[in-house]
């Protein structure tokens, strides 16, 4: 019965009326219980003018003026410009080999570990001439693991099984 | 009195023979839990939402899976964390072997409709999968320019069709400045601030770091700098160009700006109930509210989700109201949007397909039990991993495990490949830590790209590790 009677008492409250009427009243600033021009005027930046928002020229927005007000204008024009996200990247890179990217991968993780410990940074200029030997045998590469098996060996940890030299 | 009979199950939902309950899932992006009123915000933002809430389940700890529309939405959509999915690059797609929840409530008669706001949500992503009618065309609109063709879909329908109903709105997504009257429902409409400038510029808010304005800046360079397995890049880049500091005002500014985005979406989530009230949808169907990711606003110097995994990006709303209404309930047990597959599959007395995460949150609904998680796990782009447990959160840097080569190599690593940072009670670190290493060890990487190496070649230029002329 409880249940019922609070079903009851939720249902038929959701209207345009009532879910606009909130946000309708935040801009009411003198509370005389209508929103005027001066009003709306203190809100506008980038919609139609009053003259236009109040559809039935009575001098007060209603909910449904708002609605229709909601629903006339895009949140992604500005200044009626179309606007797009910026995204985060742009261009095209240039692709790696795989080789060169799992090169980049292992020594990043256990330049990562070793650094996780105290270990001295590797440098970048030595870092990026081991990736871009493509290989995890190569004189540079080892410029890198060098002093991260060290790390390891003090560390009492084993050497990843990762193909390494 | 109502909790007592709550707790005996009076009052709660009982399985009802006859047609599947139909369900409409409603997600407001980029919406934080804390502007809500019934989250305990004081500003009046939402009374539509905090009003639903009235008659709904809150979940007061709900997290997202990812900071990111696409990565979120397509955990939501599967029930699983995304690098299960997908690497976590302009690539991400869910693979065709993982049901998805609109194919599953097919194969039960639902016919299903989408209508999101495009962007990350486009179907060239492969989210539309499943649904019998997926329209993308309100490109990063909000809940009004949605709502009017979901309303129209559902009138198309048998009355006596089960149905899924999606509806997606990019409401309170940046440019926070929002249409007339809630652009500047909190702010000052003369105020030529930088707050202002950020609050006005689509894109802007990505480019403030540390507390400072940087136009030149990368986002995602920026968030390396910050990155504590970079050391590398930061020696051989500079963000000194064109910095200027924000002020506390200009921060309030953009936090202005939000709030009056986060109006604007009650004030669109009120009309799309309205509609759904007058069809009588609101009686006989399961809605579910939610937001994929929340926003960074100036906490931690940034105007943004994408480069953050803490609360502000990951906290979100879920409020889960049966047909007709409940006697309220909040939930404080933590709970992931994992969780709401498996809920809407117990709702709809379905199956759920093996390899899933969730757990239903349907028991919990109904007042028979409490949410079991311990720590709700998060990952976003630029290999961020994080852990929350009721009290902290760790936040792992580390490499991803979206491929094998990446997931072999994690096994091998003997600190399983992260650096982590946390937040909150200092005695749940230690253990939050464990967790989120034993998970992404646990990540099951699928078929389809287990052969391929994360390619990171956007990551590895804005480390500074490679350049576009080798």
């Amino acid at each position: 019965m409880m249940w019922l009677l609070f079903a009851c008492f939720t249902q038929s409250a959701w209207t345009e009326d009532r879910a606009l009427a909130p946000h309708l009243m935040r801009m009411d600033r003198d509370a005389n219980g209508v929103v005027g021009e001066a009003e709306y005027a203190g809100v506008l930046w980038n919609g139609p003018s009053f003259r236009v928002a109040d559809v039935d020229g009575n001098g007060e927005l209603s909910t449904r003026e708002l609605a229709i007000l909601l629903d006339s204008q895009s949140p992604t024009t500005f200044d009626g410009t179309v606007v797009e996200p910026v995204k985060a990247s742009s261009g095209q890179p240039p692709l790696l080999s795989r080789e060169q990217r799992e090169v980049w991968e292992i020594l990043v993780a256990l330049s990562d570990e070793h650094r996780r410990v105290g270990g001295e940074p590797i440098p970048a200029d030595v870092f990026s001439a081991a990736v871009r030997s493509g290989s995890l045998s190569s004189p540079e590469s080892a410029l890198v693991l060098g002093p991260v098996r060290e790390t390891f060996k003090q560390q009492g940890w084993d050497w990843p099984n990762l193909g390494l030299p | 009195m109502w909790v007592v009979l709550s707790l005996l199950g009076i009052g709660c939902p009982a399985a009802v023979p006859g047609p599947r309950p139909s369900i409409v899932l409603i997600s407001m992006d980029t919406l934080r839990a804390d502007r809500l009123g019934a989250w305990g915000n004081d500003r009046g933002l939402t009374p539509n939402l905090d009003r639903f809430a009235g008659e709904s389940i809150l979940f007061d700890q709900a997290y997202s899976q990812s900071n990111e529309t696409l990565y979120s939405h397509a955990s939501l959509f599967t029930g699983r964390y995304p690098s299960e999915l997908s690497a976590l690059d302009d690539s991400f797609a869910i693979p065709a072997e993982v049901p998805v929840l609109a194919s599953v409530l097919g194969t039960y008669g639902y016919q299903s409709g989408a209508f999101v706001a495009g962007g990350h949500m486009s179907r060239r992503y492969g989210l539309d999968r499943g649904f019998d009618v997926y329209d993308d065309s309100a490109d990063w609109g909000a809940l009004v320019q949605t709502t009017t063709p979901a309303l129209a879909w559902l009138d198309s329908l048998a009355s006596n069709a089960s149905f899924f109903l999606l509806v997606h709105g990019y409401d309170t997504h940046d440019r926070y400045l929002k249409p007339t009257p809630f652009g500047y429902a909190f702010g000052d409409p003369a105020g030529l601030s930088l707050g202002a400038e950020i609050a006005r510029t689509t894109g802007a808010a990505m480019r403030v770091v540390g507390g400072a304005l940087s136009p030149r800046v990368d986002p995602i360079m920026a968030m390396v700098q910050s990155h504590p397995r970079l050391e590398h890049g930061r020696r051989i880049t500079s963000i000194t160009n064109d910095v200027r500091r924000l002020s506390e005002d200009d921060v309030q500014q953009v936090v202005n700006a939000y709030d009056g985005a986060v109006a604007y979406a009650d004030a669109g989530f009120g009309l799309l109930m309205a509609g759904l009230a007058e069809r009588g949808v609101l009686e006989k169907s399961w809605i579910i509210v939610l937001s994929d990711h929340g926003e960074g606003l100036g906490e931690v110097g940034v105007f943004s989700h994408r480069m953050l995994l803490d609360d502000s990006s990951l906290h979100v709303p879920l409020l889960i109201r049966p047909p007709g209404g409940i006697i309220p309930q909040r939930i404080s047990g933590i709970v992931e949007l994992t969780d709401v597959l498996p809920t809407i599959l117990d709702v709809a007395d379905a199956t759920a397909p093996a390899g899933i995460r969730g757990f239903s949150l349907l028991p919990t609904v109904r007042g028979k039990a409490k949410p079991t998680r311990e720590v709700a796990f998060s990952e976003g782009a630029s290999r961020l991993f994080t852990a929350r447990g009721p009290g902290a959160r760790v936040t792992s840097s580390g490499i991803g495990v979206s491929n094998r080569f990446n997931a072999d190599l994690v096994a091998a690593l003997p600190l399983g490949g992260v650096s982590v940072r946390s937040a909150g009670n200092a005695a749940e670190a230690p253990a939050l830590r464990d967790a989120v290493v034993a998970w992404r060890r646990s990540i099951v990487v699928p078929e389809a790209v287990k052969t391929d190496v994360d390619p990171n070649v956007h990551e590895m230029q804005q480390h500074g590790y490679w350049d576009a002329t080798p």
